[in-house]
């Protein structure tokens, strides 16, 4: 069997024999395996065609007249893409001899294109024991501004090769630093709620869930806000509609709210750090200055409110008390709240005063009212005045 | 916010801090035997990350140490970032095998979440429980 270096379409000398015979072996070019189905068509004094054997790879033509001839064999065309065209191969056999005609089909070289010379990159993201971070969605910034997005794998990286050199960046997307502005305010004031994002261009829908803190399912959402990304930042206005319900109109004290900022459907998400601290309309506080006086002597009374802007009307009543029956005095002046406080100065005049004023011993008390979109009434503790000898209408009272 | 540069050529390696950033009952009181939901917010946790989480029993009141009452079954784990649990307080003596020393009826209950790798630890705030069980009169 000629060897894999022999040139294609070696000639076999024929051997003597009284009928002409030709053979043409076929074989793989590589390891000079026999290579079988292959068609065969020889051209010469005779023509004639035929198929290589799977044993030997051989196509016999016996007989066949002496003559010189041309071997061709064609692929089939399941085998083209892979192999290479065979090539011809000839021989001249003489009356009574016997000739071989080889052909080797060889493999298509596979020519792998050299691998470009580029430069490379590589991130790394760990937590601080080396375990890598996954799952974190990131953008790779290209050295001309093109935006690559993609997740972090199991390794943590972000690995490219064969790029042009320059300054990348990852950015991970990401929402953070969910502030209140301001962090304490009164009901009818607007607030307004800053986050900081990353990773998301301007325009990207937000949605912001306003809970009061430590309720926060997703059944207790009291309201939700669209919101959009601009230049890395998310800022909504916010202000609470206390007057949507009888529940909410009657609530008192402090409301404490969080908010939750989600981008991607949730995907990503913040809360803020702090509770909004909202002052809901309350008097917190009404009170005597003193708890005792006597005659000629002023008592004061202070109410201090929340959630009430400044300026609103405060109407008094002074209120004398009776285990029975308690009986109206009088009204103050009406007062208006200034940082949420008011007062009003009642003397203990028994002989009288231009004003309102205390003229009997006894016990009294205040009621206060600030009427309104929100109502709230509150009663202030008693001031006993003490029995004087002015007062002829008064017996003294038990020490 | 999270921006990270490098030129090619380099390896840039980032720490990331994670963090348990609120630990917090769904109530701020709550009668003995109700059911309440224990709430976890993390950041940079992978999904998956184990969570251990201890009930405890504040002893600021009593002027004694804290008390751990029971560390929660089941697996906790972290998912986008939340973990919520459910449980019911019994912190009864018959339910706990042992009788709280408590200052009056009224517990101050916290818990405890612990993550093993990497290690942190975070507390929640209070949960007030009224210990007594109602009593129905006829």
């Amino acid at each position: 069997m000629a060897q894999s270096g022999a040139p294609v379409g070696s000639v076999v000398q024929p051997c003597p024999r009284a009928a002409a015979a030709l053979t043409v072996l076929v074989l793989h070019a590589e390891d000079n395996r026999p290579f079988e189905g292959i068609k065969v068509k020889v051209e010469g004094p005779s023509s004639l065609s035929g198929t290589t054997d799977a044993v030997n790879g051989v196509t016999p033509f016996d007989p066949v007249k002496p003559g010189r001839y041309t071997a061709r064999a064609t692929l089939p065309g399941s085998l083209e893409k892979d192999y290479d065209p065979p090539a011809s191969g000839e021989a001249s056999v003489s009356a009574g001899g016997h000739a071989l005609i080889t052909l080797r089909i060889g493999k298509k070289k596979v020519v792998t294109p050299a691998a470009p010379i580029g430069h490379w990159i590589e991130f790394k993201f760990v937590l601080p024991d080396e375990t890598p971070v996954s799952g974190l969605d990131y953008v790779l910034v290209e050295p001309g501004g093109a935006q690559k997005p993609g997740t972090l794998g199991s390794d943590g990286k972000v690995e490219r090769r064969n790029i042009p050199a320059g300054a990348y960046a990852v950015i991970l997307k990401d929402v953070a630093q969910v502030t209140w502005l301001p962090g304490h305010a009164r009901c009818d004031d607007k607030v307004r709620l800053t986050a900081q994002t990353s990773g998301f261009p301007s325009g990207t829908p937000a949605k912001v869930n306003l809970y009061r803190e430590f309720r926060e399912t997703a059944a207790d959402v009291i309201q939700s806000l669209p919101a959009r990304v601009e230049n890395d930042q998310i800022i909504v206005e916010w202000k609470y509609d206390y007057l949507s319900s009888e529940a909410r109109k009657n609530e008192t004290g402090v409301a404490r709210f969080i908010a939750e900022v989600e981008l991607d459907g949730g995907k990503h998400w913040a809360k803020s750090a702090l509770a909004l601290e909202l002052e809901l309309r309350t008097i917190k506080t009404l009170e005597w200055s003193t708890a005792r006086i006597e005659a000629g002597e002023t008592a004061e009374i202070k109410i201090e409110t929340l959630g009430f802007p400044d300026d609103t009307e405060v109407r008094l009543e002074l209120w004398r008390f009776g285990w029975n029956a308690s009986k109206k005095v009088g009204d103050f002046r009406p007062l208006q709240l200034a940082g949420g406080t008011a007062s009003a100065r009642c003397p203990y005049a028994p002989a009288g005063a231009a004003e309102l004023a205390i003229t009997r011993s006894g016990e009294y008390f205040v009621i206060a009212k600030i009427t309104g979109a929100v109502s709230r009434t509150a009663r202030s503790s008693l001031l006993w005045c003490v029995y004087a000898e002015q007062d002829a209408t008064e017996s003294r009272p038990p020490s | 916010m999270p921006r990270y540069e490098g030129q090619t050529g380099q390896v840039q390696r980032i720490v990331l801090t994670p963090e348990i950033t609120r630990a917090y009952w769904s109530r701020r009181r709550a009668w003995q035997g109700a059911e309440v939901k224990l709430f976890i917010e993390t950041r940079y946790l992978k999904d998956g990350t184990p969570l251990k989480i201890e009930i405890w029993e504040d002893g600021t009141d009593e002027a004694a140490g804290d008390e751990l009452i029971t560390r929660l079954p089941g697996n906790h784990t972290v998912r986008n970032g939340r973990c919520t649990v459910s449980t019911t307080l019994r912190f009864d003596p018959a339910s706990l095998g042992r009788r709280l020393e408590l200052e009056g009826d009224t517990g101050e209950f916290y818990f405890l979440v612990t993550v093993e790798s990497p290690r942190l630890k975070q507390r929640s705030n209070l949960l007030y429980v009224d210990l007594p069980s109602l009593v129905l009169s006829a």
